[in-house]
């Protein structure tokens, strides 16, 4: 049943990654950026689910388990740097935080 | 039938992924988010993943998102400022860049991968206990280093995010 879908997947996976990363690059708030990054990860996890399904490898449905996992600590940590950010500042635009541009 | 339900989950996934990008209300993207999420969630029904659908909704439409909504409301990020000129500049260079990364990928897809649309040699349902056994055997060492990283997480959030 699902087989027919195989292709189909991969090209969807192709559409948000490339999405994803027209965000990060797109968007001027960092909140934004960051659901962006979401998008690919999100792109990166059906990618690797529908080979993994290709394959019949049950490694694949274990390794997606492990990204979401990471996918949470990272939300966590970088959800934390933002209000860290807009407490020094009192704003999360991109555009406000140059501190390292050369 | 399944054709259907497959495809307007595509549809939804691809055009709230869009709304993610485009929208310049943080918490439509966020909620635009959610609705990719779900989609997903959908299409690994469809493909015979029902457990990853589950963790899907449990942790990343759930949990994260959750987190993401009340960052969103503790740190109230006001209106954005007017587009001035380098910002349009910028994502003239952004949608150059999109369309010379994703052509390159459709070119491949059509020319190696839609070949490989026919019938796949194996597609099976992959049951949680092979998932489970996979992840405490060969896989252990990733999965004890998931929970250092998740302990590592909590406690570097909590350290950040406090104030001084």
């Amino acid at each position: 049943m699902g087989e027919a879908f195989f292709g189909y997947n991969i090209f969807l996976s192709m559409v948000l990654f490339a999405l994803g990363s027209l965000g990060v690059l797109w968007q001027r708030n960092a909140l934004s950026v960051f659901m962006s990054v979401e998008v690919m990860l999100n792109a990166a996890n059906l990618a690797l689910i529908n080979f993994a399904q290709r394959f019949g490898d049950t490694a694949g449905g274990a390794l997606v388990l492990i990204v979401i996992a990471v996918a949470a600590g990272e939300a966590a940590v970088g959800l934390a740097i933002f209000i860290r950010l807009y407490r020094q500042r009192t704003t999360i635009e991109l555009e406000k935080a140059t501190e390292l541009q050369g | 039938m399944l054709n259907i339900i497959y495809f307007a989950l595509v549809l939804g996934a691809i055009i709230s992924a869009g709304g993610v990008v485009f929208l310049s209300n943080t918490v439509y993207c966020a909620l635009s988010l959610v609705v990719t999420m779900l989609c997903l969630a959908g299409i690994y029904l469809v493909i015979h993943a029902p457990f990853v659908a589950l963790i899907q909704v449990l942790v990343y439409a759930g949990a994260v998102m959750v987190l993401f909504l009340y960052v969103i409301m503790l740190l109230n990020p006001r209106r954005a400022e007017p587009i001035v000129g380098t910002v349009i500049e910028r994502r003239i260079w952004v949608v150059i860049l999109f369309v010379a990364i994703f052509l390159p990928l459709t070119v491949v897809w059509l020319w190696r991968l839609y070949p490989m649309l026919e019938k796949p040699a194996y597609w099976d349902v992959v049951p949680v206990v092979s998932v489970a056994t996979r992840l405490l055997t060969d896989l252990l060492l990733p999965f004890e280093l998931t929970s250092v990283l998740l302990l590592v997480a909590i406690v570097g959030a909590v350290l950040i995010a406090k104030r001084d």
